[in-house]
């Protein structure tokens, strides 16, 4: 599936807005309840493309289900013995990240996370830059593949 | 036996030999130096009787001398002893090889130690911690033996229930899982899928969206219910078996990870049931910790039935580790308790940079009984 109408481009100028050392997009899949990693910028390997994360637990429990923003931090997750339901944190060898929601029509469409190689605390500004990134993505993740799927 | 030394038993002619120093050697000097030496030699005898158990052999394993240490634990009497060899004290414990690699170290002139268990002549058995020394001649052969125990008995009987206690544990943990994963399944994961049919009957009868969002609500938490179930322990282990069981591990593990996993499968019969829970743990634990900790986006798994035992290694050429390092380790202590409940082995061969290895191997034995309670 192509997605590159612009996605890429939001992601890379994203992470120059925000200097975090990656960002990624997320699509959740409603109907075989996978939330799918689709486009990335920053990344260190092509791992994340191959990552789909099911329902029952990471992000598909927290941002998905739930429909907020959450933040991610290594140390955090290593002593709740959680770190193995984030892959994604663990594919990129994050410290912290920061992931919202991409809601359109209310309902949740997939998932944008911003994250550091190092230790970070994301600032109100910077999640609201991320928010506002998302809600800009929403559009594109419901319009496009419609359209695409026609030959 | 024609060789004969003059000190057949430890330091035996001391006593007999000082008061003759005075007349045999006239320089003073030298004399004295020689009193003190056997003086000392004694005392050291004295010292070694009253701390441990200890026994002199002839080469060929006759035993010559014992301490009275040697008696106690025993149950026999000196005159018992002397002049019979040490498989009277034998327990049937040790297999031949561990005889012949015992045999071969000292007769070749090597320190052996070790830990025996013996019999006593009442019946009763007692482990002794074991260092025997090799008294070689001019030539480097041994014409004797000189063997020093102390009875571990206690520290030998703590860790056998440590170690079935461990075992117990994990049984029972697996047991619980088990009743949990089958009570989700079964019990709440029937409930909801009537609830399911309930809705779909209803929505069948004229449509209403309150009612479908509910229906796709019951769907997801039935989906839920039966992750958590086979997360607990998937039912597939217990009813299809091992290699079934990893196959749907390992898919889901690609997919949660994004690791490509190559499984490699020549098992023929199915192991027993406590062997299978043994291998996929093992398996699980090792793979999780690739996919935490070994940055890689390749590893592969190993099934092999060899003869009689069974060899799984789980491999990728990631990050490595320093077992030094490798914080509390709570996984690579579980996966070595596991193996061991299962009279199993497992090598883990790491170092940073070079990728990690776990190798297990169970024995067969397992696996052929586990064969015939399933027929019986």
């Amino acid at each position: 599936m192509t997605m590159n109408n612009g996605a890429q481009e939001a992601l890379d100028g994203l992470r120059t807005e925000i200097g975090c050392d990656f960002c990624a997009l997320a699509v959740w899949s409603g109907e075989s309840r996978v939330l799918k990693w689709k486009l990335a910028s920053g990344n260190g390997n092509g791992k994340f493309a191959g990552i789909a994360e099911r329902e029952q637990s990471g992000l598909s429990q927290t941002v998905v289900k739930v429909g907020r923003a959450m933040s991610l931090q290594l140390a955090e997750l290593l002593a709740s013995r959680r770190i193995h339901e984030y892959p994604i944190l663990l594919a990129e060898g994050l410290r912290s990240a920061y992931a919202v929601p991409i809601l359109a029509d209310r309902k949740v469409v997939g998932v944008l996370l911003a994250g550091d190689r190092k230790r970070r605390i994301y600032r109100a500004e910077e999640r609201n830059s991320l928010l506002i990134a998302a809600d800009a993505l929403a559009s594109r993740l419901t319009d496009r593949p419609e359209q695409s799927t026609t030959p | 036996m024609s060789e004969r030394y003059p000190s057949e038993n430890l330091a035996q002619y001391v006593e007999t030999l000082l008061p003759q120093l005075e007349k045999q050697i006239p320089d003073s000097e030298f004399r004295e130096l020689l009193q003190r030496s056997l003086k000392q030699l004694a005392d050291v005898k004295y010292a070694l009787d009253e701390a441990s158990i200890v026994a002199v052999t002839d080469r060929k394993g006759t035993i010559q001398y014992v301490n009275d240490k040697f008696c106690e634990i025993s149950g026999y009497s000196r005159e018992e002893l002397i002049g019979q060899d040490h498989r009277i004290v034998n327990s049937s414990m040790h297999n031949k090889a561990f005889m012949r690699e015992l045999w071969a170290t000292i007769s070749s002139g090597r320190v052996w130690r070790g830990e025996i268990r013996n019999r006593a002549k009442h019946g009763g058995y007692y482990w002794v911690d074991t260092t025997i020394v090799p008294f070689v001649d001019a030539e480097g052969r041994p014409y004797q033996y000189l063997a020093i125990r102390h009875e571990v008995t206690q520290l030998k009987e703590t860790e056998a229930q440590l170690q079935s206690m461990m075992t117990q544990m994990m049984n029972i943990q697996e047991e619980e899982r088990r009743r949990f994963s089958r009570d989700l399944h079964d019990g709440i994961g029937q409930s909801l899928f009537s609830l399911k049919i309930t809705i779909d009957s209803m929505l069948s009868e004229g449509k209403d969206a309150g009612l479908e969002r509910l229906g796709q609500q019951v769907a997801q938490l039935m989906v839920e219910v039966r992750g958590l179930a086979w997360e607990l322990r998937p039912s597939v282990l217990d009813d299809l078996g091992i290699v079934p069981a990893l196959r749907t591990y390992i898919d889901n593990f690609e997919r949660h990870y994004g690791i490509r996993v190559t499984f490699d499968c020549d098992l023929r019969k199915r192991p027993s049931l406590l062997a299978e829970t043994t291998i996929y743990r093992v398996v699980q634990e090792a793979l999780t910790n690739a996919g935490k900790y070994a940055e890689v986006s390749e590893a592969s798994v190993t099934l092999r039935g060899l003869g009689d035992i069974i060899e799984v290694a789980i491999d990728d050429k990631g990050k490595g580790f320093d077992r030094e390092n490798a914080g509390r380790g709570v996984g690579l202590f579980s996966m070595e308790e596991r193996a061991r409940a299962v009279s199993g082995r497992i090598r883990i061969v790491s170092s940073p940079g070079e990728g990690t290895k776990v190798l297990l191997k169970i024995p067969a034995g397992e696996l052929e009984k586990a064969n015939r309670e399933r027929e019986e």
